[in-house]
């Protein structure tokens, strides 16, 4: 016994399937809360340390590093890298919210 | 009218136990009683379903009330053999009540949520009422065609014979790849859809506003398996088809990636309202408890964009914003109060801004309070320095 909203979406899931089947696979995005938690270790102090310490090339850590800093959440000088003060409580912030 | 139902019951009548006046005034107490202790406890009961059940046996009641009470009239009374006969009104009574009993039957199987809730509604009443008038039309060209047929037999025969006539067809036609049965049936046919409909429009409203109430807080992940078991566990009469439907319906809302958790939650609502009813799908969630509350976490991305400025700025004019945003995206007919988020003194700047956080994403969502956040940024940012507690002090 089919109802109304099982027919519709019987035919919504295979629409949304067929829709979103994969074509590519896309490299994993880098998480900018990993990125600031990378840059408040003493070891990472500018781009190169910052992709080898995210184990990731420096070609896909920049554009999250690039809004990072366009946002103010990391103070750039030359290639030394640092946590702003609203950089410090986003790490905070993200910290406080995890529930594990 | 010689052999007429009227008449059979006087015969019954004229035993000890229904000999006239006496009795009339006795059914007719015994109805006033039930009519005041329906309308008491109509109007004790808080329950909407209730009532309508209420209302509906009244209703009812007071149509066998009135039949009654012309069949104990018309013991004893002079019986003619014309239309307005207190002998032919009882048997027109009887003809009808056979084409309402039918109706309504066939509405009260439409809609399981709320069986008798339809036979108050004005189109519930219409289609009883035309079912009804078939039956005296019945009955009626029976006595012209029919003369010599006895009673109680032409009363009986008008009521069944009227609702079979109107439930027939003569030919199937094929009609865009489906079978239509094309007959008198389709005059009844075409106009129980018509209020079907019509019903279906009127109970929309109230249904939504009901199933956001009972199942809005809920997350989908922690009920779609227990609250079918447990409504199901409740009722003890569903049968496998039923139980079948609410269960592919519970795997295709888990499939489908593109309704969110709430919609598919009031979707899952709906079947069980449909199946079990308002008062045995209340009582579920309320047995699953607290736990079945959904609990959205805050993303990452909007705490980043909730550093940026001070919390002191973040406290005083996110709730604001988001209750601007909410107010100008909310429906007219959307009755919720914006929220007034709690505030704990004792906390961290820091356990404020993500509290306030939690709050404002479980009531408002996420895209409403990350875009309430990039306002409060953008105004921040404008801000000379000197204006915002830099310090990130929390205001009193």
């Amino acid at each position: 016994m089919a109802t109304a909203t099982s027919i519709f979406l019987q035919g919504a899931n295979a629409a949304n399937a067929a829709m979103s089947a994969p074509s590519l696979a896309a490299p994993a995005p880098v998480d900018a809360t990993q990125v600031l938690a990378a840059i408040a270790k003493p070891q990472v102090s500018d781009l190169a340390s910052l992709a080898l310490a995210l184990d990731l090339t420096q070609g896909s850590v920049r554009p999250v590093l690039e809004t990072l800093c366009s946002e103010g959440l990391v103070a750039a000088v030359g290639d030394d890298l640092k946590l702003s003060d609203s950089g410090q409580r986003a790490l905070r912030y993200t910290a406080l919210s995890k529930i594990s | 009218m010689p052999g007429g139902a009227g008449q059979h019951t006087a015969r019954l009548a004229a035993s000890p136990a229904l000999t006239g006046g006496g009795e009339v005034g006795l059914i007719a107490l015994i109805c006033v009683a039930a009519a005041c202790a329906a309308v008491w406890r109509a109007s004790k009961t808080n329950d909407p379903a209730e009532r309508r059940v209420i209302w509906g046996a009244s209703l009812a009641t007071a149509l066998v009330f009135i039949q009654i009470v012309l069949v104990v009239r018309d013991v004893g009374t002079a019986r003619a053999s014309d239309l307005t006969s207190p002998d032919s009104i009882v048997n027109f009574g009887f003809a009808i009540l056979i084409g309402l009993l039918v109706g309504a039957t066939e509405l009260m199987s439409r809609y399981r949520d709320d069986p008798f809730a339809p036979l108050i509604s004005l189109p519930g009443l219409f289609y009883s009422l035309i079912n009804g008038g078939a039956s005296a039309l019945a009955y009626y060209l029976l006595r012209l065609l029919a003369p010599q047929m006895s009673e109680p037999l032409r009363t009986f025969t008008a009521g069944i014979a009227a609702m079979t006539f109107f439930r027939s067809s003569l030919f199937t036609v094929r009609l865009a790849g489906n079978d239509v049965p094309v007959g008198p049936n389709l005059v009844l046919l075409t106009l129980l859809k018509a209020l079907d409909r019509a019903y279906d429009r009127t109970r929309a409203e109230p249904r939504s506003t009901l199933i956001r109430r009972i199942m809005g807080h809920l997350a989908f992940d922690q009920v779609k398996n227990a609250l079918p078991a447990l409504c199901f566990d409740l009722m003890q009469n569903l049968s496998p088809d039923e139980t079948a439907s609410i269960n592919a319906q519970v795997t295709q809302l888990s499939q489908s990636t593109a309704m969110s958790d709430q919609s598919k939650c009031l979707s899952l609502g709906l079947a069980l309202l449909n199946l079990v009813g308002e008062r045995t799908l209340k009582a579920a969630v309320a047995a699953l408890g607290s736990g079945a509350r959904a609990f959205r976490q805050v993303n990452d991305s909007l705490l980043l964009k909730l550093a940026t400025p001070p919390p002191s700025v973040v406290l005083d004019t996110l709730p604001a914003i988001c209750e601007a945003l909410y107010s100008a995206t909310a429906g007219d007919d959307d009755d919720r109060k914006p929220l007034r988020p709690t505030r704990v003194p004792d906390l961290s700047a820091d356990s404020q801004v993500v509290l306030l956080a939690y709050q404002l994403v479980n009531f408002y969502g996420d895209q409403l309070v990350l875009a309430a956040s990039n306002l409060v940024k953008a105004t921040a940012a404008a801000e000379p320095s000197g204006s915002v507690a830099a310090t990130g002090a929390v205001s009193p």
